[in-house]
């Protein structure tokens, strides 16, 4: 791996790299510990003067009120199972179209990328009524489907997935049609599989961007049993009386799923959106 | 049905099949055909109507054709103005910064020397996943004036106390503070993805001729980093101008407006004070704005596409 | 509508029965007695709870009756309920709202809400008169009151003794302010905690006080009156004073209640609740007396907040949805459960002659803080909230920050702000 030998950089650069990153490492990572920490507190302790920077003893009690209140299981495996689902079709789809906007030629393609790209500019904020008005005419409120469907029309997917799509050589794709490839086998066969670091890449994007989602299903779902997490964790911020401990339970658990998958993927991740943006 | 047709309806069966089994030159849109009816039913859709409404007004349960007056008023609105000002300060100061901080992470974290770079990279990323309750909670415990950590921490230094959420300039300079925390690793990830794109032939090409450290930086890397960087800058500028958490959860927009973005004044009109029309008009004018920045960062930065 | 349609069925094309299935739903069909028949209600944490307990207590009358309570965060509802009215679809048949978003939600969708005046008919005098009248539009009631929010000033005992402060004698804000300056230099703490650049509650208590608000009894605004620069003025100078805690959120209010910042707090009733809840050790330090008033005499009653029960037009259930609201708002011991267990202080006076209410409270000091609140929720003037508030509230916050944060003049700003608002409600 290391080509240049190590002392190249004199040892004085190295502590400095070393302190910057560190202290940025401290910077980025305190308030998480803030967060972890006083979900062990009470609500009493996290208000109280010095902050609380040590282990508390009240996990176990903050859980149980959680529990109690939001039905944590549920709602986790609401928020999981949406994700999850989520990911896979918006992957599916976007490298799909992706594949198309960038390996072939046909009518309306400029077109249909220009709208596509153009999407990205608009505030979601002005568009709530009117899908949520097409959410009722379908018969779709309250359902996984209408948090799912569509956010599926994700511009930064397939400008993602096309830009690397667009370093696939095209002779490969010609060869397998001589040898009697069908146009779906050359996708899934050849095309897809030389794209793992980017499908890494845009699944942990979609990933954490479905899990931490909060306006849209908040809009569409109506009961306790449907909530995803963001939502439940809101109903905890009640008028006159919040329960601090709780809540910041309540987010540590709503951030350790997107700590892991980033975890587990994140050398794809570093890939493929090396793919998506080297060639924009 | 009539006979003639039937006749002929077997042999353009026949002939309709050839034409839509897949090849070379159809299999295009098979390949977009799912996402482009997903768009067209949950994006265009919508945000035609929604153009439409931003010319009309919505009063006791019906809407009103006002022509262009939302877009009129929308010029005369103070407090728009004022949001769109906030919107470009934060522009002018976030986006420059936190890519300059971005990038120097990433070359940090690219040097060969460095050890742990998974742990580096994962703790520089986390901020851009955090839940938004967690957000909001932990920058208020941490910025409030009397009992914050921050505050704490200066006055331990023997520093003064500073007003971060209620003064004209603090306030949004909290909103930077913490717009750069959560989003500078998501760009340096991405910087960084470019820097490894960087062979290493060229470094060496550049060692023979002599170079530091610096010159090679700012010969080799940088004009190669070119394309990466203005995507960073494009995307930045974009979220940037759709701005809302930071400034509803921080500050709730004050004091006075000071840090009240376009996004979050867009919220209040749609969703507290109902002017539905009102509100889609503001959009589509933020659209148009992201749309020009947009297209004057390529010119300047020479991107072709 | 046809593209819509062609695109949806291209789409999935399961889903088509469904356009079948959303016909009509404005009938106001109603099913017997005894069918089983739902009802969905949205409320917000502790309202929603209590709202679980009322569902109970009524099943025990009305076993056919199924009755969902869900539970959500305050803006929550509202944004929810926006979009609910602005498609007239996927509306609850019940729902809690508060006092200042009512009349913003009637006058945007006129339909949104049932006309309740004969089922409140035969009890309307027994609610305050403050909360009947904001539910009032033409001659026509709304909802059903539900907590009301009679405020009081809450003040640590033990710090005002310490500054040689005899609550007794803070008589008007003139007494006030001179206390507060003594409780600023004798322990260094602020006086009262004021969100100056957030939030303008105390400013609304006051204009409660001297029996205005933003807007006159017909609606206009009035907020260059002299009653506004008044209850303004005592803002700006008690922050000049520098008795001031500006508090930039909720977090930070309770924060320095609990850690002795503040020596008062000027709130509604529904404070006791976070106080009991939050900081529990300050049992014993804590008093409540009636606000300061403008003049000695002069009236000291005001509230902040309170919400009520409203039934939605677009219930399928309308009749029984009405019933049950009615039923949670005047069963006396659902009222009193709601109380004792929440916190949710009733707006329907027969409940003050119980005797929770003659009762003093230990964590205050043995004070009869709940008589105190039931004599002020008995005196408060009505508000006329009116459709503009939200965006009238944005503007006075602004001022606000302007003439304490910035120390703009107060008489300039604020006909700056009357001027502001009158263009914008046009």
């Amino acid at each position: 791996m290391l080509k240049r030998k190590p002392n190249e950089a004199g040892i004085l650069t190295q502590i400095l790299v070393y302190i910057v990153l560190i202290i940025g490492v401290v910077i980025s990572f305190f308030p998480f510990y803030l967060m972890f920490v006083s979900s062990t507190h009470t609500s009493g302790e996290i208000l109280s003067l010095p902050p609380k920077l040590n282990i508390g003893s009240n996990l176990i009690n903050n859980f149980k009120k959680l529990n109690d209140d939001i039905g944590i299981l549920r709602v986790f495996f609401n928020s999981l199972f949406i994700a999850v689902v989520y990911t896979i079709l918006t992957v599916l789809l976007s490298s799909m179209a992706g594949y198309a906007f960038a390996k072939f030629n046909f009518k309306g393609k400029k077109i249909f990328f220009a709208i596509v790209l153009a999407t990205i500019m608009i505030p979601n904020q002005v568009l709530l009524v009117p899908l949520f008005d097409m959410m009722n005419k379908f018969g779709w409120i309250n359902t996984y489907k209408a948090v799912l469907i569509p956010t599926l029309a994700n511009a930064f997917g397939i400008f993602l997935m096309r830009q690397n799509m667009l370093s696939f050589p095209d002779s490969v794709i010609e060869a397998a049609r001589i040898d009697g490839y069908g146009e779906f086998s050359i996708f899934f066969k050849i095309v897809l599989p030389t794209m793992r670091p980017a499908l890494g890449a845009l699944a942990i994007y979609m990933f954490m961007n479905q899990w931490n989602n909060f306006m849209w299903p908040l809009i569409v779902l109506r009961t306790k049993n449907m909530y995803t997490l963001p939502i439940a964790l809101s109903t905890l911020n009640g008028m006159s009386r919040i329960d601090y401990g709780e809540i910041m339970l309540g987010t540590t658990i709503a951030t350790l799923p997107i700590m892991i998958v980033f975890l587990i993927f994140q050398k794809q991740f570093i890939k493929g959106v090396l793919g998506g943006a080297v060639k924009g | 049905m009539n006979t003639q047709l039937q006749l002929h309806k077997p042999v353009q069966k026949r002939s309709f099949l050839d034409k839509i089994k897949p090849n070379p030159k159809n299999a295009g849109y098979y390949f977009i055909a799912p996402i482009m009816v997903l768009f067209c039913v949950f994006m265009v859709y919508p945000i035609i109507r929604s153009f439409i409404l931003s010319f009309q007004k919505f009063d006791a349960g019906h809407y009103k054709f006002v022509g262009f007056d939302n877009y009129i008023l929308l010029f005369k609105d103070d407090i728009f103005l004022q949001a769109l000002k906030n919107n470009f300060w934060y522009l002018i100061i976030q986006v420059p910064i936190m890519i300059l901080l971005a990038l120097i992470l990433a070359v940090m974290i690219n040097s060969q020397f460095l050890k742990y770079k998974g742990f580096f990279r994962m703790a520089f990323f986390m901020p851009a996943v955090t839940a938004l309750v967690a957000y909001a909670l932990v920058f208020r415990l941490l910025l409030n004036t009397d009992f914050g950590f921050i505050n704490f921490i200066l006055s331990k230094f023997g520093l003064p106390r500073v007003d971060w959420l209620n003064g004209e300039f603090t306030s949004k300079l909290s909103i930077i503070i913490a717009m750069t925390w959560r989003w500078t690793g998501y760009n340096m990830i991405i910087l960084l993805a470019g820097l490894q794109g960087i062979s290493e032939e060229i470094y060496e090409a550049c060692d023979i001729d002599g170079a530091n450290a610096v010159q090679r930086f700012f010969k080799v890397t940088l004009p190669l980093m070119k394309p990466i960087i203005l995507f960073c800058a494009i995307t930045s500028t974009i979220g940037t101008l759709q701005l809302f958490d930071e400034s509803f959860i921080l500050t709730k927009g004050g004091p006075d407006n000071a840090t009240i973005s376009v996004a979050h004044y867009l919220y209040n009109t749609g969703f507290r004070f109902m002017k539905f029309g009102y509100a889609a008009a503001m959009s589509y004018v933020l659209v148009i704005i992201i749309a020009v920045l947009s297209l004057i960062q390529f010119k300047f930065a020479g991107g072709d596409e | 509508m046809k593209l819509k349609k062609f695109l949806s069925a291209a789409l999935v094309v399961a889903m088509t029965f469904s356009f079948a299935s959303c016909g009509k739903k404005n009938q106001q069909t109603s099913a017997p007695a005894n069918q089983p028949t739902k009802i969905t209600v949205w409320s917000w944490s502790t309202a929603a709870k209590s709202l679980k307990v009322a569902a109970e207590n009524y099943k025990k009358n009305h076993p056919n009756v199924e009755i969902e309570v869900v539970e959500m965060g305050t803006n929550d509802v509202y944004d929810k309920l926006t979009v609910g009215f602005a498609s007239n679809e996927g509306l609850p048949d019940v729902v809690s709202i508060e006092d200042d978003h009512f009349k913003s939600f009637i006058s945007k969708f006129p339909q949104a809400f049932a006309d309740v005046t004969d089922a409140i008919s035969s009890e309307k005098g027994n609610f305050l008169n403050s909360k009947i009248e904001n539910l009032t539009v033409d001659g026509k009631i709304y909802g059903f009151p539900w907590d009301a929010a009679p405020s009081a000033m809450f003040y640590r005992i033990d710090i005002f003794e310490k500054a040689g402060v005899k609550p007794e004698e803070i008589k008007t804000w003139d007494d006030y302010i001179e206390a507060g300056k003594k409780v600023v230099k004798a322990t260094g703490q602020k006086m009262i905690p004021i969100s100056v650049g957030t939030d303008d509650g105390i400013y609304r208590e006051l204009l409660n006080q001297l029996g205005t608000f933003y807007f006159d009894k017909d609606g206009k605004p009035v907020l260059n009156s002299e009653a506004s620069l008044k209850a303004m003025g005592l803002i700006k100078k008690m922050y000049d004073e520098g008795l001031v805690y500006n508090n930039d959120s909720w977090d930070s209010l309770i924060t320095a209640t609990k850690n002795g910042t503040i020596a008062s707090v000027p709130f509604g009733v529904w404070y006791v609740g976070s106080i009991m809840d939050q900081m529990p050790e300050l049992k014993g330090k804590w008093g409540i007396m009636r606000m300061p008033a403008f003049e000695k005499g002069g009236n000291t009653a005001a509230c902040l907040g309170g919400s009520n029960l409203m039934v939605t037009n677009a219930s399928k259930n309308k009749d029984i949805a009405i019933d049950f609201a009615k039923f949670a708002m005047t069963d006396k011991e659902t009222q009193l459960t709601m109380f004792k267990q929440y916190g949710l202080f009733p707006s329907y006076t027969p409940l003050y002659s119980e005797s929770v209410f003659d009762e003093p409270s230990e964590f205050f000091a043995n004070q009869k803080i709940w008589k105190l609140f039931a004599d002020v929720a008995k005196e408060i003037p009505p508000i006329n909230f009116t459709n503009h508030f939200a965006e009238t509230k944005e503007l006075v916050v602004n001022a606000m920050a302007k003439t304490t944060l910035k120390g703009a003049d107060l008489k300039t700003t604020m006909d700056e702000l009357q001027k502001q608002v009158e263009e914008r409600i046009k």
